[in-house]
């Protein structure tokens, strides 16, 4: 099975090439039948890999451990379900993972009607073959998951695809398991959701690419991969969220974001991300920032390498990052060379893509997506710096310095708080002319009544500015987005008798990228809530106890009632405390926090014990014990007041953008003019 | 369907800028590049190899005496990277005292690097495993930075040249391999 | 699975080894996570009641446990014990009883300055909760040193003079490191002129010329909907 998969793997690297060969030369020369065998290549890519992914899975379900990525990541006492997920648990499986994706979406996209944008077609098999075959042969030629153990007659071990002269089969009578820090069900799709999201990101950049090699200066590139944008944004949004859940649940230290690298790494991409959804809106109302978003999805593409990049190269250490391997320099040529491609191919359409920018008021809705984008840029420039600043320091003064959360907190806190506030202004101001005036009569109401929040906030005693505020500007964005809804159903229920549900209804569907937004918008507030609740707001403490001995945080007191240990059948051993909380006197009930020791990979896992309600987090962690002779133990316990809004606004967020992306009626585009364009297919 | 193609010529005025902005623009585009090839090199290029120079540092012991790499030339040197919290370091802890002990004499010293520790600690390790020679904290890590290893332990013998013969990655697994390096370098007895 | 490690290159790994314990999350963890790991192993449940890892290393200081009393800390049992040995050895050396004179520090008074420091070992991993062996170590320092009277501003520095600047959390505002502090804040200045700049340009551009009504959207029931929007206020 290794075998097939290896040269299933080889064929989808030639096919691969042969199909963006066949594409570039087929427009090149006007020979649409070579464009179209270079189409037919690129959707035969997908099967091959496919072939190829289910000989790993194959191999990883039924436990072949000569095979040496199986050996690594495998093991007897983990279940079919694990070992089907192991698949993204090693460099070269998630590697074909990621390769996998990347044909899969390929032949989507190339599953349209392409009689307006045939001339774009070539181009786009181009991009994302090039894409596919450079990761495709990061995962031939230096991580192959086919590469077996093989044993020379000396006891040295060696790897490789083909039996070496003069050895004999290894085969591992256990795998090592996967790393039990990825057995977490979050940790099982947070790196498929973001190499959804990232691959998703490649289809715009390659329509968008097509667009600047053919000469198209309109928005169609825009269009047509709107859903792909906004998929792809979903993906990585969720990938994000999932992560921070993953690391609240599991990592066991009171949060979900540490300003990782790695973290920031796929964060960067998202950042574009939502600048460019926000712009390309300017471009299709009003026909402006052709050149921006041009720019920004080039970026978009660049950091999505970039960020697949850092995690393994080992440029940048972090807790994510795996060790240093050959594919770096791989990668960061690949990287050199689309972004001075992408750059060269859009200084040279520049003065193409010139447009008619008129801005009607320095208030309206164009201007304030423009600062949006502003913002957006300066944060991604906090994190892009930062993250790069400690190469910097170590090249050049030889010292290593850490750029941690307090740096980039503090950066980029007032940042968001704009944003925040664009939130709350932007859906009342109209494109074209708005004036400062019809701005305020609209803002008025909603302004008045968010000012209740920071004077109820400063009544109560609260001191901190930056809570006040972000409450206040998150109450304020929360009353504009349900203040719009109002209106439009209103609109309708007047117009039409409908109830003003049913009116609610409609209206989003009919509309579902506005209202769609909206809700987004609201998933953020949300978010917002409980992530200054939990920054700000978070107290913890940390005490020993004897058994029955208590410790108080806040209103919280904590009893410590007794520790035990046991071997689990799947390989693990367990050390469970029981401790009893109470709330003002009132008990709550017990919480099992614990520490389990995964013997097959000799890792600790601390498993915290959370008692959650909308209002805070009790989140207590076992840290250390002593045997069961004294029965007493170390806790170290958080107060998280709002973090579950965190994760329900992530909920609603997410929800937002399907709603966003669920497919409307498209208006049908005319007969005449498609038969017209069907000649003319190769470009400029 | 719209192809542009230029049939007004471009206006004059913005010209300088543009040419500003895309000078710029390349140089920060090209600029970042080199950075992180220049990173991505520098970890690539692992510790310091055999045949190349040792780093000159200076070491200050837990005994309060201070050594610089300097004054031992002339002399082979086995300069020892470890730790307290190191468990594959004690595996060669006690060969590596015995080998010492061997070469009494002045022409071979051996430097301990406790890299990135606690005193208490150390001082336990070296008591634990009864070592003499000379051991000292890598102060702001600025040794193991030097010698750019990538963890504990890890040995460099040096020759009376000052230069490198043979790095050890890992603990040595007998006190066999400890003298054959050490003989490698010139270290006669 | 010994084989594993002592058939390819033995490497050292214990950078990996500290960094791995508890935190290596990420995808792909699983085939470069696992080499080398060891040193945490919780008590065997048949065998001895030691807290510790069968070598015995620790054995002799049990006896200092039963003695010492205030709870272990953060990190392994091996770990805790050790901070009870330095502590016992520090008080005993002051007072000769176990309760000290002075109040040892809470737990939390360690946490609270650990946590501006960062681990000199496992990257980015903040000293209060980094899991490993030498963490702890750490933490017990600190814990010796409030016990001598030091401050915080005291405590890092003496971090610092020992591990390097990678122990603090921002890079301490000298030399190359205003680099990080300014340029941020220069680019976004920079950013926003040339914004302003664009946009009163555009501006003019509008002054000068009608603005073209917002295009009608191609879905009939949405442009009803925003006539009437429009109309409704």
């Amino acid at each position: 099975m290794a075998l097939v998969g290896h040269f299933a793997l080889i064929l989808t690297f030639l096919a691969a090439l042969y199909g963006a060969g066949a594409a570039a030369y087929g427009a090149l020369r006007h020979r649409p039948a070579l464009v179209e065998s270079g189409r037919h290549a690129m959707v035969l890519t997908w099967p091959l890999i496919t072939v190829s992914a289910a000989c790993i899975i194959g191999l990883l379900v039924t436990g072949a451990y000569q095979v040496e990525y199986v050996a690594n990541v495998t093991s007897q006492a983990m279940p079919i379900y694990l070992r089907v997920t192991a698949l993204w648990g090693g460099q070269s499986g998630s590697l074909v993972f990621w390769s996998w994706l990347m044909a899969a979406f390929a032949t989507a996209a190339s599953l349209r009607r392409w009689d307006r944008d045939r001339e774009l077609l070539p181009w786009v098999v181009v991009v994302t073959m090039v894409t596919l075959a450079f990761f495709v042969s990061l995962v031939l030629f230096f991580e192959n998951p086919f590469r077996s153990l093989w044993q020379t007659i000396d006891g040295a071990q060696l790897s490789a695809i083909f039996q070496p002269a003069g050895t004999l089969p290894l085969v591992p009578s256990d795998g090592r398991g996967l790393n039990p820090l990825l057995r977490h069900p979050g940790m099982i799709i947070h790196p498929p959701m973001l190499y959804l999201g990232f691959v998703s990101f490649v289809i715009p950049f390659a329509f968008a690419v097509a667009a600047l090699v053919v000469g198209r200066s309109d928005d169609r590139w825009i269009r047509v991969t709107r859903r792909w944008t906004l998929v792809a944004w979903l993906f990585l949004s969720l990938g994000l969220i999932l992560g921070g859940r993953w690391a609240y649940d599991v990592l066991g230290w009171g949060g979900y974001w540490g300003w990782d690298p790695v973290e920031i790494a796929a964060f960067m991409p998202w950042l574009t991300g939502t600048a460019f959804l926000h712009s390309v809106m300017i471009q299709e109302k009003r026909g402006m920032l052709k050149r921006w978003n041009m720019v920004l999805i080039i970026l978009t593409y660049a950091l999505v390498i970039f960020g697949t990049f850092l995690t393994r190269s080992g440029v940048l250490s972090s807790v994510h990052a795996f060790a240093q391997s050959a594919i770096g320099p791989m990668f960061f040529a690949f990287i050199g060379v689309t972004t001075v491609a992408s750059l060269s191919l859009l200084l040279h359409r520049w003065p193409d893509l010139r447009s008619e920018n008129q801005l009607g008021s320095l208030l309206s809705r164009e201007s304030l997506f423009l600062l949006n984008n502003l913002l957006f840029m300066g944060i991604l420039i906090i994190c892009f710096w930062g993250v790069l600043f400690p190469l910097i320091s170590e090249l050049f003064t030889g010292q290593k310095v850490t750029v941690g959360p307090p740096f980039y907190e503090r950066a980029t806190g007032p940042l968001w708080g704009g944003l925040l506030l664009l939130m709350g202004v932007a859906p009342l101001s109209a494109y074209g002319r708005t004036s400062a005036r019809l701005l305020g009569i609209a803002l008025w109401k909603p302004l008045a009544l968010s000012l209740l929040v920071p004077i109820g906030l400063l009544a109560t005693g609260m001191d901190s500015l930056a809570a006040i505020l972000g409450y206040w500007l998150a109450v304020l964005v929360a009353l504009v987005t349900v203040h719009e809804f109002w209106r439009g159903a209103r609109a309708r229920h007047r117009t039409r008798g409908e109830s003003l549900f049913v009116a609610l209804g409609r209206m989003a569907g009919r509309n579902r990228r506005r209202y769609g937004g909206y809700i987004i918008h609201l998933g953020v507030v949300l978010m917002a809530f409980g992530i200054i609740g939990i920054e700000l707001f978070q107290t913890e403490t940390q005490g020993s106890l004897a058994r029955g001995e208590q410790l108080t945080l806040g209103r919280y007191v904590m009893v410590y009632d007794g520790v035990t240990q046991w071997d689990t059948a799947d390989g693990r051993n367990v050390t469970r405390a029981v401790v009893s909380i109470y709330r003002d006197g009132k008990a709550l009930g017990a919480l099992y926090p614990r520490r389990d020791f995964y013997y097959e990979s000799q890792q600790p896992m601390t498993i915290p014990g959370v008692r959650s309600s909308l209002e805070d987090d009790f989140y207590v962690i076992l840290v250390n014990w002593e045997p069961i002779g004294n029965q007493s133990a170390t806790f170290k316990v958080y107060h998280n007041p709002l973090v579950n809004f965190v994760w329900f606004g992530g909920i609603v967020f997410i929800f937002g953008t399907l709603l966003a992306a669920w497919p409307e009626r498209e208006p049908e585009p005319e007969p005449r003019r498609a038969q017209a364009r069907a000649p003319a297919i190769a470009g400029a | 369907m719209e192809s542009m193609t230029e049939t007004t010529p471009q206006p004059s005025s913005p010209r300088g800028g543009r040419r500003w902005g895309t000078a710029a623009v390349w140089v920060a585009v090209l600029g970042l590049l080199t950075l992180v090839g220049f990173g991505l090199i520098r970890r690539q290029q692992g510790p310091v190899g055999v045949g190349s120079r040792m780093p000159e540092f200076t070491l200050t012991t837990f005994d309060g005496e201070t050594i610089a790499s300097r004054d031992l030339q002339g002399k082979v040197l086995l300069v020892n990277f470890w730790a307290s919290w190191c468990i594959p370091c004690e595996q060669e802890a006690a060969e590596l005292e015995q080998a010492s002990q061997l070469y009494s004499d002045d022409e071979v010293v051996f430097l301990g690097v406790d890299y990135v520790d606690t005193e208490t600690e150390a001082r336990a390790y070296l008591a634990r495993f009864g070592i003499t020679y000379a051991n000292g904290p890598d102060l702001g890590t600025r040794i193991s930075q030097a010698f750019r290893i990538r963890g504990v332990p890890e040995s460099y013998v040096v020759g009376p040249d000052g230069i490198i013969t043979s790095v050890k990655i890992g603990p040595y697994v007998s006190l066999q391999e400890i003298v054959d390096s050490i003989e490698a370098a010139g270290g006669g007895d | 699975m010994a084989g594993l490690h002592t058939n390819s290159h033995p490497e050292p790994l214990l950078l990996h080894e500290a960094k791995l314990r508890g935190w290596s999350g990420g995808a792909g963890g699983g085939d470069e996570v696992s080499e080398g790991v060891r040193g945490f192993r919780p008590p065997p449940l048949q065998e001895n009641p030691s807290p510790l890892s069968g070598d015995g290393r620790w054995g002799k200081r049990d006896a200092w446990r039963r003695r010492g009393g205030q709870g272990g800390e953060g990190g392994t049992r091996g770990a805790g014990l050790l901070a009870l040995v330095t502590v016992g050895l520090m008080l005993a050396f002051s007072t000769g009883r176990a309760s000290a004179q002075e109040p040892t520090p809470s737990d939390d008074e360690v946490n609270a300055i650990a946590r501006e420091l960062y681990c000199p070992v496992c990257e980015n991993v903040p000293l209060d909760v980094c899991p490993t062996q030498a963490c702890a170590q750490w933490r017990a320092t600190i814990r010796e040193k409030l016990v001598l009277g030091w401050t915080e501003p005291q405590i890092q520095d003496y971090f610092v003079a020992q591990y390097g600047d990678r122990v603090l959390a921002a890079p301490p505002p000298r030399g190359l490191n205003w680099l990080v502090y300014l340029l941020p804040p220069v680019a976004l200045v920079a950013a926003g002129l040339l914004l302003w700049q664009t946009m009163r340009r555009w501006r003019r551009a509008a002054e000068q010329a009608p603005i073209p009504a917002a295009p009608l959207e191609a879905d009939p029931y949405v442009r009803r909907l925003e006539e009437e929007l429009k109309r409704r206020g």
